[in-house]
């Protein structure tokens, strides 16, 4: 598919604000499933970007805007064409048996992905409903596909039932949330079986997409990372945008800073995904 | 030759217990005083009792009026305490320090090596040598400082390394500090102090000097000026006057003559770093900062903290301030690291280290847990980035009760633990109650890297005061002496 | 030089320069009223008032006292830590700024600080209050001037030092109108005031004694106390250190020192005002000042002393200072990540 995406998260400021510092984890990666053909940012008022590779090899960028300012813009505009991936795995496939599981953990890349994170914890409750929700199934990927559908079986989609900062604890006493719980609620339950499990950060080519969305990917041996969408309980497909992988919301928040000034603010945020041709 | 010992059966004098089992630093295994501390004891000899209290308690006086104080933390604000002063010091010959000086030398090069390859390419890990899980497990590993250039390739500008000796004599590393170590200003005062109160006893015994310290660190620190800055602006970075260390923090941004500075002091334009002054911004290039990476910039580290200087990390990054110690040295001080130095030796340097560590279990071995889990009773247990003697437990003196604390959270978090048998720390005599008795000691030299290392000759030597304890820090009951290095060996 | 450490030197001599005239005010009235011994319950109570009120600090006051009497208005103005005015609480605000900025100030002054200090805190000081007052206020004046002394002998001649003048002598010129003001409230609201009886002599000489002008006003004016000439003397007297006018000169020095400005009436607000000040005093006579009313005219040199603190704080310090709302550091909003309905 060949996409054309806009970002625009515009803040409103009741006073000027000013000595802001922001992170931005907006520009993908190309990989097997997307190539990104072109990419833009751009800030206003207009400040000098700069960018690093964090840990996971995301692309971070940042500025910094000191004098007084009511509203901020920060908008991006991507074009990507995404494919299937060649290497997902088949929904019946059985890869690898409960007895590999061992050498994933002596994969480097994999060892934060079996850890408790700011928003994932592997509390003894959680454990329960991972072991109870897997039963007897002994292939890795089929058990990644139970625990999937029970998040989808088992949790409510309802928006602002919880906030951004909401941890996975919360969304299981409550049992509703949204795509990030969603993806924090099976990554829990996949870091409770300690199979590796990372959060995923993209936009989804929907008509009513206008947010980012949020799925995560399950490491499975020889196969590798593979896409799981809990909120849909699906893998994710080419109507898929990767924009940063991390151990969960924090380490990817497409926006996050800080400035001096007053709380009283108001955030929109517009993502359009269009078809192209 | 047994006259100095024998003179003061009294009481006042230095005597000999080869009984108890422990190294004596004076006195060795045996009843004789060691040649490098022959001219001391007789020094000593010649003064009487009641001169020595004066001394001492002139000395106290003395340093509670300059308020050579520290603050016990989870004490209520503000409460000072002058850190016990012990009048004998402790003497190192030569050829013992020329030794200590090439062992830290060669540990410090192996763990700035380490430092940068496992913030870059992480051959070591990629070797087999170190478990990629110890160092990703590591509280303070720092993922944001991946990949990041950081001047001359140095991470660990100012370390400061404990030592011991055990029931041998033997030196052996107990620890190393790589983040904030402190405590050399009292190596300074303490030398002062002594200076004024034994200055004949000073120049007969001969030790070389340490006053030439805040030099040092201030070329150690000029030494990493951004690319360009001829005249470089170096500040020190404290969390407060409430800080334990405050007062030394002031004490070395006096003797090197730069500015103390409060997170709030400084801000941060266009990727350079400034401080507010009172005629207006003045560019900084380099920062001493004792305070721990979680305060530095609340953009990057701790995004709920309110303290720091957000944009630090931007203007580090683009290499505009330099930063001493640089981001992410806790690794490094990480006791699961620890147990890992000597191999760092061998696969950075190809050498055999100098000075071996105190034999180690990590918790987190499958084939250690075991053996720690059973000889609890028998070992001391360390938290692994936990300092000051906080989180430990000295299993020969701990209740059933404690033992089986440890026991609990040993299980929970074993990567968290390391075991060590318990080391019979070398002893020191030390003036106590009008007294000479034996009391254990450590030694925490302090290591200067640039271009080349220096270590000031010495160091900090901790003295425990209470009867049979082992434990030195200041917060838990410990004292400290001047550490004499001679230039000779007697 | 660092705002903050700017700051902290300028609130150290402050500090040590109230506690110094605080012990002064106390040390004299209490001698005084060892005169009135005879007097009731309720005089004494409206005598002692205007002391506490000398220390602007009449509601704190109230709130931990029903009555004024020599032992409450003592324990308030000496060792009650809830006035941040008392001496106590005076000396470890010094101290305290003097901790903050031990690198920029000498071993001799924060060892006689830090004595200081301790004194203040200890049993023994206490007991010395207990048995003998002058005592007590002797070692708090003898050290506040040792400090002066020693940083006059000691302290290189930089920011930092004029800072350290400027704290001293805002805080003495203010301190000279208060005491100034404790008798002269008494008299007609305006216009010069007639015969003093003998008692209110007495206190017009305490007054004097307050601010160790004694001596130094019988040799101007003799023995006869007239509250003109007191009020001439602590207020427009050019060469007596303890009076307004030299404090407001040594103060307007100070601020010219700090920019460096001096080829200009004044370069910033602070300036500005105290060279107003200064002016404003050098061509003042006694009689104007009576005659539009002493009280008033204490008032309004407060005020201005008050003002230019602020105009100073403004112009060197305010940005590393930044607080209240608008300039708290808060963390920008984020987006949950979901997608609508």
């Amino acid at each position: 598919m060949r996409l054309e995406i806009r970002h625009r998260t515009h803040y409103a400021y009741a006073a000027p604000v000013r000595e802001s510092f922001n992170e931005l984890h907006l520009q993908p990666a190309s990989n097997g499933r997307q190539q990104i053909e072109s990419f833009f940012l751009k800030i206003l008022p207009s400040a000098r970007l700069r960018h690093y590779h964090d840990f996971y090899a995301n692309c971070v960028h940042h500025f910094e805007l000191a004098d007084p300012h009511s509203a901020l813009t920060i908008e991006s505009q991507l074009r990507v064409t995404t494919r299937p991936a060649t290497d997902a795995l088949p929904w019946d496939a059985r890869p690898a048996a409960l007895d590999r599981l061992r050498e994933t953990w002596r994969v480097s890349q994999c060892h934060d992905f079996i850890q408790a994170s700011r928003y994932v914890d592997t509390a003894p409750e959680t454990w329960r409903l991972a072991v109870d929700a897997v039963e007897d199934e002994t292939d890795l990927w089929q058990r990644a596909l139970r625990l999937m559908a029970f998040v989808h079986r088992h949790l409510v989609y309802e928006s602002r039932s919880t906030q951004v900062h909401t941890h996975t604890r919360e969304v299981l006493a409550q049992r509703r949330g949204v795509c990030q719980d969603f993806a924090h609620v099976m990554l829990s339950l996949c870091r409770c079986l300690r199979i590796p499990a990372r959060y995923v950060s993209g936009y989804l080519a929907t008509e009513a997409a206008s947010a980012t969305h949020a799925w995560l990917e399950v490491y499975i041996p020889d196969a590798g990372w593979q896409a799981l969408d809990p909120t849909h309980n699906r893998p994710a497909d080419e109507t898929y945008v990767t924009l940063a992988v991390g151990r969960d919301y924090a380490d990817v928040a497409p926006v996050r800073g800080t400035y001096k000034g007053t709380t009283e603010r108001l955030m929109t945020v517009e993502v359009q995904v269009e078809l192209r041709d | 030759m047994n006259s100095v010992a024998d003179s003061h059966r009294d009481g006042s004098g230095f005597t000999a217990d080869p009984a108890a089992g422990f190294f004596d630093e004076m006195f060795g295994r045996g009843d004789q005083v060691l040649p490098h501390y022959r001219k001391l004891a007789e020094a000593f000899a010649e003064l009487g009792a009641a001169e020595l209290e004066a001394k001492r308690r002139r000395l106290d006086l003395a340093f509670l009026r300059q308020g050579v104080t520290f603050n016990v933390y989870g004490d209520t604000r503000g409460a000072e305490r002058i850190f016990p002063f012990d009048l004998v010091p402790r003497i190192i010959p030569a050829r013992e320090w020329e030794r200590l000086e090439n062992g830290l030398t060669q540990r410090i090069t192996a763990l700035n090596l380490f430092l940068h390859d496992v913030y870059h390419q992480q051959q070591i890990v990629k070797d087999g040598v170190i478990p990629a899980s110890c160092i990703l497990s590591g509280k303070h590993f720092r993922r944001e400082f991946a990949n990041v250039a950081v001047p001359k390739d140095i991470y660990i500008h100012i370390c400061g390394t404990d030592l011991i000796r055990d029931d041998r004599g033997e030196y052996l590393v107990l620890e190393d500090n790589a983040r904030c170590p402190s405590g050399v200003s009292y190596v300074l005062e303490n030398r002062r102090a002594m200076k004024r109160s034994f200055a004949g006893m000073f120049e007969s015994v001969g030790a070389r000097s340490v006053d030439h310290y805040a030099q040092e660190l201030l070329k150690t620190l000029q030494y990493i000026a951004p690319p360009g800055v001829a005249d470089p602006t170096v500040v020190l970075l404290t969390p407060g006057v409430y800080n334990s260390a405050y007062f030394e923090h002031a004490y070395l941004a006096r003797q090197m003559g730069i500015e103390i500075v409060e997170g709030h002091d400084l801000f941060v334009r266009e990727e350079h770093v400034f401080m507010r002054t009172t005629k207006g911004p003045q560019p900084v290039h380099v920062i001493y900062r004792r305070i721990d990476d979680d305060f530095l910039d609340p953009t990057v580290f701790r995004p709920d903290s309110l303290l720091g200087v957000p944009g630090l990390i931007r203007a580090y990054r683009a290499g505009n301030v330099s930063l001493a110690n640089a981001v992410g040295t806790g690794i490094a001080d990480d006791k699961v690291m620890y147990y890992f130095v000597p191999r760092m030796i061998e696969y950075y340097l190809d050498q055999k280290p100098i000075l071996p560590n105190v034999p180690t279990y990590l918790a987190s071995e499958e084939a250690d847990l075991p053996y720690i889990l059973e000889h609890l009773p028998e070992l001391v247990v360390k938290a692994a980035n936990e300092s000051g003697g906080y989180g430990m437990l000295m299993g020969p003196k701990a209740s059933k009760a404690e033992i089986a604390e440890f026991r609990r959270r040993i299980e929970a978090d074993p990567r968290n633990y390391i075991a060590q048998p318990v080391i019979p720390l070398s002893r020191h005599p030390t003036h106590l109650d009008g007294r000479f008795v034996g009391r254990h000691v450590d030694l925490r030299p302090f290591i200067l890297c640039r271009e080349k290392t220096v270590i000031v000759p010495g160091g900090l030597t901790r003295v425990a005061l209470r009867a049979g304890s082992l434990v030195v820090n200041s917060s838990q009951g410990g004292g400290s002496k001047d550490t004499w290095v001679l230039y000779g060996n007697e | 030089m660092l705002s903050r450490v700017a700051h902290s030197l300028y609130w150290m001599a402050r500090y040590i320069e109230r506690a110094e005239n605080v012990a002064r005010i106390l040390d004299v009235n209490l001698q005084l009223f060892l005169e009135f011994a005879n007097r009731d319950d309720d005089d004494r109570h409206d005598r002692w008032l205007p002391i506490v009120r000398a220390t602007g600090d009449l509601e704190v006051f109230r709130a931990h006292h029903p009555r004024a009497t020599a032992a409450s208005v003592a324990e308030f103005m000496v060792f009650q830590q809830e006035n941040p005015n008392s001496i106590v609480a005076s000396v470890c605000q010094a101290r305290e700024n003097a901790r903050m900025v031990r690198d920029q100030i000498t071993m001799e002054t924060w060892e006689e600080l830090n004595h200081l200090y301790l004194f203040v805190l200890s049993p023994q000081a206490r007991q010395i209050w207990l048995d003998s007052p002058p005592d007590y206020f002797n070692q708090i004046k003898t050290s506040s001037l040792l400090l002066g002394g020693l940083s006059a002998a000691t302290h290189l001649r930089n920011e930092g030092w004029w800072f350290n003048l400027a704290g001293r002598f805002i805080e003495r010129a203010d301190k000279t109108s208060r005491i100034l003001d404790v008798h002269g409230q008494a008299l007609p609201a305006t216009g010069l005031p007639a015969r003093l009886s003998q008692a209110d002599a007495l206190a017009w000489v305490s007054v004097l004694r307050s601010c160790s002008a004694w001596d130094a006003f019988k040799s101007l004016y003799g023995a006869d106390v007239h509250p003109r000439h007191v009020a001439e003397m602590l207020m427009l007297n050019e060469n007596f250190p303890r009076s307004i006018r030299f404090c407001v000169e040594r103060l307007d020095e100070a601020l010219r020192q700090i920019s460096g400005v001096s080829d200009r009436p004044f370069s910033n607000e602070a300036e500005k005002l105290c060279g107003r000040l200064a002016a404003e005093l050098r061509f003042t006579s006694i009689e104007e000042v009576f005659n539009a009313g002493l009280h008033g005219q204490l008032d309004q040199i407060q005020l201005h002393l008050n003002q230019i603190g602020e105009a100073l704080f403004q112009t060197y310090i305010f940005h590393a200072f930044e607080t209240g709302p608008e300039t708290r550091r808060v963390q920008q909003e984020e987006q949950q990540q979901q997608q609508l309905p």
